[in-house]
């Protein structure tokens, strides 16, 4: 089926309505209507939903819950109406937000009902002041500057951010980036709301901040909204409707979200999404998470494979002084031993992980690193890591970056995974027949990656990306593997996965180190090492951490459960 | 993490710091045509000293990081002068006589005059561009050009954007560099230098493309490409003091052209 | 289909040189990475070689037109050698490299180099021939600009002997290396929302 929409999106803008530079009275939360659903993005054979059908009353809240890939984002895309008319692709059924058809109606009309939120605060701030940033998408409307001067500080403090106009965006945590955005789309006082996972970056504190404001917004019920988020524990609490759709983008139910919710466990559960703690009534729990200390290799466990002392890390001063990331950690890893690594944003974990690895050389302080011999027991004394040569190094530290695109050094998986070992292929070239070409398919199979062996690594899905970024240091495992939030934006099946290779890799007595801000990891840590401006204020087990997080506000560490003032 | 500096902000109100973007930039012009317009030294001396009295009296910039940011030029200014010297036409030239005679190799006067004036050039360069970009930041720039010169905002808006994600860019580059370290790859040789090069480039390339992506579709979710008439939050008037910055401008190029020397 | 669907039928010729938003951000984010490395480069990687060499470092110039011919291969729109230059150009500049103002001039004219080229084969023919002509345009672009502003007191065999490293290093660095580059990124799959051939 076509749209008719594009061809009217393209009219000249001096026609019609886009000329009214007043935007009209928002006449109150719209209803949202949809009849049979469905989208395909040119180029995909597979729908990225199809068969939507829900109405969703004036005012409500809309939770949309599915595994990763099941079309939520792409749902929240056509709810703006950017799918079908910014982005190409074939459309099927009907959607309506209250009077307008989505896809007859041209994208600036249905822009100034609606709000779309998106995952990264990063990639849709678009200004470098706060204040401009609001104004942008007045700007685009064709606000009058005396309206705008109003709206604008009128919107930051609708999100608490008052007296921010002048700060520069970059300049903001994460929490405050998330608030921004969401007075962004306040400004132009849309009535549907559109949220898509505004939490997703987010360390407990933000998260905390961005949940207490949708849960205002909610109570005022002045806009219809839809939040499409992974963290249930905090979202479910403020939905008032659940959409349920599967990995092909089906819809599973959709219903008031108490009765939904407990009937779908099982959908869910076999989905592989992340089941709220509230349906199941019991602890979020990870399958494949192991009894501490029963993995690692027998005699090597328990033997130090790193060891950094006092380490100092400054970083060089701008206007507003030297910054000290890192202040005086010592931290020692044993072979088997699975780390966590917590803390709020800008805490000093990436810092730390980079200058574990020896890729920023502290200013004080010390890194020895030691390699293991292939039956797992470490070999050759301490070194420091930032002297190695690149081969030296590869067999003793390996990591995992945050974006695991950028750590990718092939064209295709195989050799993703055959390219872990710079000395392998040295060998190989020099000594020819003896050594037998490592078995990289089967190793890509054990990832259940099999089927893309002679793809691109750059065309593997987020959570694909991830697991093809472990596998690359399975021929030859590193003996401190680092780890930078390895779960991010994955769901539930996606971290399991995750974690049974990790579990995998420290059967060779391998120390493992995982910077995150999941508290679900944590249960299936050996030790949680906690930061808070560069320093350690908490090391120990995972349980004591939970029970007592040395943070506040404590938020959903405490046991995953929202306090109940975003709850109301 | 951010590889890249600081950028250079005033650090209090000054004359230029109220002069609208474009026309610094008018006057910046004005002074570069005018340093590359001869091959006498004295042209670009006379600009360089002008430039130093704007710079102290009415940037507004913080005195002390100048140095630090022209440092990159030394070099430059050092290679450029030494071979535009001993490279220069006028060393074959037997009728000039030579200030140095080493075997085959002659120096005259001339050529180390022009060389002298290519050196000066470089400076006159540097620090006019901090006359033109420390006064205020892109967002002002990009306001300045639509607003004054009418450029086409949806590129100029666009492209203020894109520069958004240059932190981002830098620290993916050191991770690029770092990851590839770490997984053992530190090809030598200039072919595999140049590869490797290309390589990182590529990611780099690969992800900022992917930045983008997502950074425009959330600009169309905010009515970016809705062909409405876009209105300006900040307005940016030309005043006198535009006026007069690139009257001054053009007289004392014109008086550093002009005199004897 | 979607009439936006940039392969689908109904793609009218006025559609395909519209810059839509993603065209301009994606052309503008790739300058600006370029930007980044070209200010890598002026500040730590030429001064060295221009000194230890000068003017052979002109043997790598090239690199200093590769948004001239990446950019246009990636969005095959109208102006954008000159807007990727431009770009590139006022992002070194805004990190503070030593040329300063002067390369929203040197970069003008290397874009409008390319730029010719690709308007000469009507934005329809992108191989690697014309991307390497195209670099040797910005070449010549490069030359027309340095030779008046760096090279004038240069005695005349050097100033050709620049002039045919310029465009011998911008064919083959920026022409066909930025064609193999964009064929690198094609195959990873991020530029699916762009006209695609091949
Ligand atoms: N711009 C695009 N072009 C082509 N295909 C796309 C595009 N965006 C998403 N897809 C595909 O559409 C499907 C649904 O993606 P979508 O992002 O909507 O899923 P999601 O439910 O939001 O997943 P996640 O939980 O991982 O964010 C996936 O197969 C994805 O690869
Ligand atoms: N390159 C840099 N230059 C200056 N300051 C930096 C740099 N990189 C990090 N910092 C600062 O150092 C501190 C620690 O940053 P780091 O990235 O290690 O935090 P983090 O705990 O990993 O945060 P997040 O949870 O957001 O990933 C922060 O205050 C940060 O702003
Ligand atoms: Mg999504
Ligand atoms: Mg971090």
């Amino acid at each position: 089926m076509t749209t008719a929409g594009p061809a009217l999106d393209r009219q000249p803008a001096d026609e019609g309505i886009g000329t009214s530079s007043e935007p009209r009275a928002p006449g109150g939360p719209p209803s949202v209507r949809a009849a049979g659903l469905g989208w395909t993005y040119s180029g995909r054979t597979r729908p990225a939903f199809q068969g939507l059908t829900f109405e969703l009353e004036p005012g409500r809240v809309l939770l949309v819950l599915g595994p990763s890939g099941s079309g939520k984002s792409t749902l929240a895309r056509a709810l703006a109406g950017l799918v079908p008319h910014v982005l190409p692709g074939s459309w099927r059924g009907h959607l309506r937000i209250g009077e307008m058809d989505v896809a007859a109606t041209p994208a600036r009309v249905l822009g100034e009902r609606v709000g779309l939120v998106f995952q990264d605060p990063d990639c849709q701030l678009v200004m470098a002041r706060v204040d401009d940033e609001v104004a942008f998408g007045l700007e685009n409307r064709g606000w009058p500057r005396e309206r705008m001067q109003a709206r604008v500080p009128e919107s930051l403090r609708q999100v608490g951010l008052a007296g921010f106009g002048r700060r520069g965006t970059a300049t903001l945590s994460g929490g405050e980036k998330q608030r921004l955005a969401i007075a962004d789309i306040l400004a132009a006082q849309p009535s549907l709301l559109v949220f898509d996972e505004p939490t997703a970056n987010l360390d407990p504190p933000g998260m905390y901040a961005t949940v207490e404001q949708l849960a205002a917004l909610a109570r005022r019920r002045e806009h219809t909204i839809v939040l499409v988020e992974h963290r249930l524990e905090a979202a479910l609490p403020l939905a008032d409707d659940v959409l349920l759709l599967d990995d092909e983008g089906r819809q599973l139910a959709f219903g008031p979200a108490g009765s939904v919710g407990r009937g779908a466990v099982a959908l869910l559960e076999r989905s592989g999404a992340w089941v709220p703690q509230a349906w199941r009534g019991a602890e979020p729990r990870l399958d494949a998470a192991p009894q501490p200390g029963t993995a690692g290799a027998g005699s090597s466990m328990g033997r130090v494979l790193l060891d950094a002392t006092d380490l100092q890390v400054d970083y060089p001063a701008d206007e507003e002084g030297s910054h000290r990331a890192l202040d005086g950690v010592s931290f020692r890893a044993l072979a088997g031993e699975r780390t966590a690594i917590v803390g709020p944003n800008g805490s000093g974990k990436s810092t730390l992980l980079f200058a574990l690895a020896g890729l920023r050389r502290p200013d004080r302080g010390s890194v020895r690193v030691r390699a293991l011999a292939a039956g797992g027991e470490p070999v050759e004394e301490m070194r420091d890591p930032s002297r190695l040569r690149a081969e030296e190094i590869a067999r003793r530290i390996g990591m995992v970056f945050q974006d695991p695109e950028l750590g990718f050094v092939a064209r295709t998986a195989r050799d993703e995974v055959l390219a872990t070992d710079g000395a392998t292929r040295a060998r190989g070239r020099r000594g020819g027949a003896d050594t037998p070409p490592p078995d990289s398919d089967g190793v890509l199979a054990r990832f259940g990656l099999g089927h893309l062996a002679g793809e691109s690594p750059f065309q593997l899905s987020q959570g694909e990306q991830r697991r093809l970024s472990l596998a690359g240091l399975v021929l030859r495992p590193p003996a401190v593997l680092l780890l930078d939030e390895p779960t991010f934006g994955l769901d539930r099946r996606g971290t399991e996965a995750v974690i049974r290779l990790l579990d995998e890799l420290r059967e060779t007595g391998q120390a493992q180190l995982l910077a995150t801000h999941d508290p679900r990891l944590l249960p299936a840590c050996d030790r949680v090492v906690a930061l808070d401006r560069g320093r350690i204020v908490f090391d120990g087990e995972p349980a004591r951490f939970l029970a007592e997080p040395p943070y506040s506000p404590p938020g959903p560490w405490r046991g995953g459960v929202v306090p109940t003032e975003a709850a109301r | 993490m951010s590889l890249l500096p600081a950028p250079l902000a005033p650090i209090r109100p000054a004359f230029l710091t109220r002069v609208t973007p474009v026309a610094r930039l008018t006057a910046g012009m004005i002074w570069l045509v005018a340093a590359i317009l001869t091959l006498d030294p004295a042209v670009p001396a006379r600009l360089v000293v002008a430039a130093c009295v704007a710079l102290v009296l009415c940037s507004g910039l913080p005195l002390r990081r100048i140095p630090g940011r022209l440092a990159p030029l030394g070099l430059a200014i050092l290679s450029l002068t030494v071979f535009s010297i001993l490279l220069s036409g006028s060393n074959a030239d037997r009728s000039i006589a030579a200030i140095v005679e080493l075997g085959p190799m002659r120096i005259t006067g001339p050529a180390v005059s022009a060389g002298l004036a290519v050196g000066l050039r470089v400076v006159v360069i540097g620090l006019t561009t901090l006359l033109v970009f420390g006064p205020s930041d892109p967002t002002r720039l990009a306001d300045s050009l639509v607003q004054q010169w009418h450029a086409p905002d949806r590129f100029a808006y666009g492209t203020l954007a894109a520069l958004r994600v240059a932190p981002f860019m830098a620290g993916d580059w050191a991770t690029i560099a770092a990851a590839r370290r770490l997984r053992g790859i530190s090809p030598g040789g200039v072919t595999g230098r140049a590869r490797e090069f290309g390589d990182r480039l590529m990611v780099m390339l690969v992800s900022s493309i992917r930045r983008a992506e997502r950074l425009a579709l959330a600009m169309d979710a905010r009515g970016f490409d809705s062909g409405i008439r876009r209105t300006h939050f900040r307005e940016l008037r030309v005043g006198w003091r535009d006026l007069l910055t690139v009257a001054v401008a053009l007289a004392v190029a014109a008086a550093a052209l002009a005199l004897p020397r | 289909m979607s009439a936006l669907s940039a392969t689908g039928p109904s793609v009218g010729p006025s559609e395909s040189t519209r810059w839509r938003t993603v065209d301009i951000v994606v052309v503008a984010a790739i300058a600006v990475a370029f930007g980044v490395v070209f200010w890598f480069w002026d500040v730590y990687v030429w001064p060295w070689a221009s000194f230890l060499s000068s003017p052979g470092e002109y043997a790598i110039s090239g690199v200093w037109l590769l948004p001239a011919v990446v950019a246009p291969l990636v969005v095959r729109k109208p102006g954008a050698a000159i807007f990727a230059e431009m770009v590139a150009a006022i992002v070194s500049v805004l990190l503070g490299n030593q040329w300063g103002l002067d390369v929203l001039l040197s970069g003008f004219v290397q874009g409008a180099g390319a730029e010719l080229l690709f308007a000469f084969v009507l934005y329809r023919n992108f191989s690697p021939l014309v991307a390497a002509l195209a670099g040797a345009g910005a070449g010549v672009g490069e030359a027309l600009h340095d030779l008046p502003v760096y090279y004038s007191s240069f005695d005349v065999p050097y100033q050709v002997g620049i002039v045919v490293l310029d465009v011998v290093s911008a064919a083959v660095i920026a022409g066909v290396g930025g064609w193999l580059l964009v064929r690198a990124i094609r195959r990873t799959g991020a530029l699916q929302a762009f006209p695609a051939s091949e």
